[in-house]
């Protein structure tokens, strides 16, 4: 607590949504500052990488936060919370554009479909849209797990409990979804696509 | 076997992590091969899986556009802000509508309340009045009758109407003075006939009113033997006046305003009256004649005092 007001930086996001629920701006306001990115970023890469869409979805999550803040169950941690909103609507509007999504991804492959190199370095850009693209095509839950795991860097167990089922399942689909990713992308020279000394520890 | 428990499906994701397919124990390798075909998907998986993490690190982070902060702190705003201020700024809208086309919607509302308010208060005066304001109604209204009934009678025609019972009156009293004379001379002496036949003629209604009056209490025996002594000696003691145009004295009565008074007063107490007749041991005669000239006499009383218009005669005369 500061000496004039109080610094809502510094608060935990259950304490913040208490003072939404109060009715406190400035806790609303940081709880927006504190996840926009994150969650624009999961929108982003859920929504086949639609910008706009990914913005529109951030704002209707956040005016239903607004409108129902009361919604929230203080005994869960927010962040899992806040994301399985997000991943339901995900969900909902995978049912209403996988079909076109999936012709236009054909489209796409038809088109523009670049060969990696062999040898010598991987064109980081081409593998990011290889990447995404491969994503597209997986089952939402499955690709929404590998993006909290790897994008958002989230606990198994909070993904668990975002997705309201047990950590073996989140693993056993991390497991199989890279299994397939590696498999559909042999076209990369897993040499090089190792970068040694770079590799990083996501927390178990 | 407590080693290969640890190591479940779901975990390669730390032995992919943390080790390539050469630094894996025997017993690691073994579980890996379980579930992978060998080395080469093994390597895959572990070098999407590196190159994946620092790439999502990589990424240049997206940034939402100012607008949807703004938009989402208006929506909080709009939840919070408290039901009086929505329910004016739509007050204000609907009193200030956009055209003037829209001003006959608040002029229309402003009639109907107006009326209603109107037939609001009108129906509150006609079906549930309040009660203080008929109270001073009925002390309005008590007053008013009263002066009404003993109002004295205005000129014209209400002194044209006394007059009248001032000559029916004195006709009565010459009538009962001359029986007396009558009497006096030897005849049968019926001081009540002119009076009783003026009840037949005047009051047909009495008999009913009487019946409807409510009872009075008795007086006493004593005062109303008094009262009938008094009477007998009244008539007796009857002094001798002189009808003019009449050569023979002639005895008569006028009855003054106390005279009257009293009668009434034993009108009043005619059940007593007749009650005593049966009850009282006097001696026969005199008993006799008090009462009958009692009975007489109060019924006269009786029918005078139940003419409002000689009450009225005599409320003046008062």
């Amino acid at each position: 607590m500061a000496l004039f007001g109080t610094e809502y930086g510094k608060l935990g996001d259950e304490r913040l949504m208490e003072l939404v629920v109060r009715g406190d701006e400035r806790a609303f306001a940081a709880i927006y500052d504190r996840y926009h990115r994150r969650l624009l970023s999961y929108f982003h890469r859920m929504l086949w990488s639609d910008r706009e869409k990914a913005q529109d979805f951030l704002q209707d999550l956040f005016t239903k936060l607004a409108a129902r803040p009361q919604s929230y169950d203080p005994s869960r941690p927010f962040q899992t919370w806040l994301f399985s909103v997000a991943n339901n609507m995900c969900k909902n509007a995978y049912r209403h554009e996988v079909v076109v999504r999936e012709a236009a991804l054909h489209l796409r492959n038809g088109v523009d479909r670049v060969e990696a190199t062999d040898g010598v370095g991987v064109d980081r850009e081409h593998f990011r849209d290889r990447l995404d693209e491969e994503l597209d095509k997986l089952d939402p839950d499955h690709k929404a797990t590998f993006v909290m795991r790897f994008h958002e860097e989230m606990p198994i167990k909070e993904i668990a409990v975002a997705f309201g089922c047990s950590e073996g399942t989140v693993k056993s689909r991390i497991f199989y979804t890279l299994k397939k990713l590696a498999e559909r992308m042999k076209e990369f020279n897993p040499n090089a696509l190792i970068p040694h000394g770079t590799a990083r520890t996501i927390r178990p | 076997m407590e080693r290969r428990e640890r190591y479940d499906p779901e975990d390669i994701e730390s032995l992919l992590t943390e080790r390539s397919f050469d630094e894996l124990l025997e017993e690691e390798r073994a579980f890996v091969l379980r579930h992978l075909s060998g080395r080469d998907e093994y390597e895959q998986m572990r070098a999407l899986l590196h190159y994946v993490r620092p790439d999502e690190g990589m990424r240049t982070p997206i940034e939402a556009d100012d607008r949807v902060r703004v938009n989402v702190m208006a929506a909080f705003r709009a939840q919070q802000r408290p039901q009086w201020q929505i329910w004016l700024n739509s007050l204000a809208a609907w009193l200030k509508p956009d055209g003037p086309a829209g001003f006959w919607r608040p002029a229309l509302a402003f009639g109907s309340l107006a009326l209603l308010i109107v037939a609001g208060v009108v129906a509150v005066r006609q079906f549930n009045g309040n009660p203080g304001t008929a109270t001073l109604a009925e002390v309005k209204q008590v007053p008013a009758l009263a002066k009404e009934e003993i109002a004295p009678p205005t000129a014209g025609a209400t002194d044209q109407a006394a007059k009248n019972q001032l000559e029916a009156t004195n006709e009565a009293q010459a009538a009962m003075a001359n029986e007396a004379t009558r009497a006096a001379n030897g005849g049968t002496r019926d001081l009540a006939e002119p009076v009783r036949n003026y009840e037949l003629r005047t009051d047909a209604s009495a008999s009913a009113e009487e019946a409807d009056a409510p009872s009075v209490a008795p007086p006493p025996v004593e005062d109303m033997a008094a009262a009938l002594d008094k009477d007998l000696g009244s008539v007796r003691s009857t002094p001798t006046t002189t009808v003019p145009g009449s050569a023979a004295p002639v005895t008569g009565h006028v009855v003054t305003a106390d005279e009257l008074a009293t009668n009434q007063s034993l009108a009043n107490g005619s059940d007593a009256v007749k009650s005593l007749g049966s009850r009282s041991k006097r001696s026969a005669a005199k008993d006799q004649l008090a009462v009958e000239k009692a009975d007489k006499d109060i019924t006269v009383s009786r029918s005078m005092a139940e003419d409002p218009t000689l009450m009225g005669l005599i409320a003046r005369g008062w």
